[in-house]
């Protein structure tokens, strides 16, 4: 563990990514000690100000301090990006080794479900799903897991596919060994790389997917201090207060870049064939 | 050949009965009731009962499928909410919006994902290699909204060069509708003015979406050209003389663009789905701006049919990528 932390640090690349990344986790875990003000009380004699030493990315409409809205928004964004993706990884997982241990036509009808569900551009997808359950960020959260779902499921059936028939489950079988004892010393393992390896490369989407659903309005819904909504907002004074929405992209950005350079670096690091 | 695509057009069939199946339910089962957005707050239960009774929302689940799917068979996508218009009639009056701007943002990227990505595998590690790398990562993470944020912030409101919103300005007349591309359909008209101001209209929408695929291809055409790069033939070539220039071109590229045409194709569909943002973004008439209205609506049918109709085309448009790569690669046809 960390021998590799040391292997990522030494590019520039994913070096910068992943000091970026430290801060980011930083701020997500300790967000309401840092904030300057309260990221939801209103204060409207201070609408609109534009940046400056009292306030440093400015106030939005309701004389909330942006930089303080930004900050308490990384937990929301980076923890609902998180939970989805695992969720989606750990259901994934189960359902697609499982199709793949078991074979016959339980495994086509797995299959062929996951081929609808790629039928649909993601985000379209995602957006029809919690268009129907709902705005709310819990139901973008499920959506974006649904969405992410037939990856894991593939991913894990191919993986348990193929370790089933090496030979060292198949000797292990031939001296009686239980297909529980298989799957949990054998294929479990087996699975984790390539599994946690889609999971670094999917979280910055994640966030990007939230933000999306959050600017389109079926995302968090207001006063929550979500990036995508105070986007969405913030697009009103884009004109005049151009540094209302900018910052807040700015840390859309900046986020979802560190996420998917780490998660480029630990693939490369983890299957050194798909890289370089 | 044939048989290939006898095998894909079966599974074309399960697979659109299965996104039939999947838009049912959202629109008919999950908890946001379409009946409760046509009711209005505070409904009594009879207005509710007799909005049922109008959708057929009162009859058994199986029989409310097997309606909407004889409808979805005769291209019946219901009824708009909001304008009380069929879908289908509005769907097709926004599609060859989408459709252009879609496929100009996806000649951009391709135009310039292939020679920058095939660059950096050649220069690996090189200046110019970290510069493209980074440039590729900045695609596949910027927000799409904000791109064309801080595009619209500089181009229109600092430099005033470009338009910020629609595809024609107001005062100019939208040309005779032939094909429905503003391009084209100017250039038929023989307006050269209108053809000029459409162009203006498109680069930012243009850039903002095709900035996204264009990462997306080079960062699969840098991996799948090193991955050539390392292969024996390319390597005798080498050792046997060849120039590298004549290697890359001749042998490399071609085998390293059959892995990407598949990724190229299937990231079509973050196109589609991108559509929906540019378009809101940079106030585009096309379907995506037509969802996120009916989004705002609370639009289901609306919503919905939108849904069928980019599912339906990103099942053809890999299907017909997957032909493609079949025809071009000799080694899928053993």
């Amino acid at each position: 563990m960390l021998k590799s932390i040391k292997q990522l640090v030494k590019n520039r690349f994913t070096g910068g990514a992943f000091i970026s990344l430290c801060v980011i986790a930083f701020i997500a875990i300790f967000s309401p000690l840092l904030t300057p003000y309260s990221p939801i009380d209103t204060k409207p004699e201070d609408r609109l100000l534009a940046p400056g030493h009292l306030h440093y990315f400015g106030t939005d409409e309701l004389g909330r301090d942006i930089f303080s809205r930004i900050l308490a928004g990384t937990r929301i964004s980076v923890g609902i990006a998180l939970f989805a993706i695992l969720l989606a990884a750990f259901v994934g997982t189960f359902i697609g080794s499982f199709s793949g241990f078991i074979g016959r036509w339980i495994d086509q009808v797995i299959m062929r479900s996951t081929d609808v569900l790629l039928a649909f551009p993601t985000l379209v997808l995602a957006l029809a799903l919690s268009a129907a359950l709902g705005p709310s960020i819990v139901n973008a959260a499920l959506a974006i897991a649904i969405v992410k779902l037939p990856i894991y499921m593939r991913l894990a059936r191919t993986q348990a596919l193929s370790i089933s028939q090496t030979l060292y489950v198949k000797s292990a079988r031939t001296f009686g060994v239980k297909s529980g004892w298989i799957v949990r010393r054998h294929i479990v393992p087996n699975l984790l790389t390539p599994i946690v390896i889609q999971i670094s490369l999917d979280i910055g989407d994640a966030i990007l997917l939230i933000a999306t659903l959050g600017f389109l309005g079926l995302g968090a819904q207001p006063p929550t201090p979500e990036w995508g909504a105070m986007i969405s907002t913030g697009w009103n004074y884009l004109i005049d207060q151009w540094w209302y929405p900018t910052f807040t992209g700015a840390a859309i950005f900046i986020t979802v870049m560190a996420f998917n350079i780490i998660g480029d670096g630990i693939r490369d690091l983890l299957d050194p064939k798909a890289g370089e | 050949m044939l048989r290939l695509i006898r095998a894909r057009l079966a599974m074309l069939v399960i697979v659109l009965f299965g996104v039939s199946i999947i838009t049912f339910l959202m629109a008919h089962v999950l908890p946001g009731d379409p009946t409760t957005a046509l009711a209005g707050p505070h409904p009594s239960q009879e207005t509710l009962n007799s909005i049922r009774a109008q959708f057929g929302l009162d009859k058994p689940l199986p029989a409310q499928y097997l309606s909407y799917l004889s409808d979805l068979f005769h291209g019946d996508l219901g009824t708009s909410i909001r304008s009380q218009q069929p879908v289908t009639h509005e769907m097709l009056a926004f599609f060859p919006a989408t459709l252009e701007l879609v496929l100009v943002a996806f000649i951009v990227a391709i135009a310039f994902g292939i020679p920058l990505g095939v660059l950096a595998a050649v220069k690996k590690n090189s200046f110019s290699d970290y510069i493209i790398r980074f440039f590729a990562v900045g695609g596949v993470s910027v927000p799409l909204f904000w791109g064309g944020l801080v595009m619209i912030l500089i181009f229109y409101a600092k430099l005033g060069w470009l338009p910020s919103s629609g595809r024609l300005d107001i005062e100019l007349n939208s040309p005779e509708s032939v094909t429905g591309f503003y391009t084209i359909d100017t250039l038929i008209a023989g307006d050269k003015e209108a053809f000029i101001n459409v162009l203006k209209h498109l680069v930012m929408p243009a850039l903002a979406l095709g900035y996204v695929q264009l990462a997306f291809i080079v960062r699969q055409v840098r991996s799948s050209m090193l991955d050539a790069l390392s292969q024996d033939y390319y390597l005798t070539g080498r050792a046997n003389g060849l120039g590298k220039r004549f290697l890359v071109v001749r042998y490399a590229l071609r085998n390293a663009l059959i892995p990407s045409i598949t990724i190229i194709g299937l990231s079509f569909g973050s196109l589609l789905g991108g559509a929906v943002v540019t378009e809101t973004v940079f106030d585009w008439p096309g379907m995506g701006k037509y969802v996120t209205d009916s989004i705002l609506g609370r639009d289901f049918p609306a919503i919905m049919g939108f849904t069928v109709v980019i599912a339906l085309a990103y099942v053809i448009i890999n299907l017909l990528v997957d032909l493609l790569v079949y025809s071009l690669d000799p080694q899928t046809r053993k």
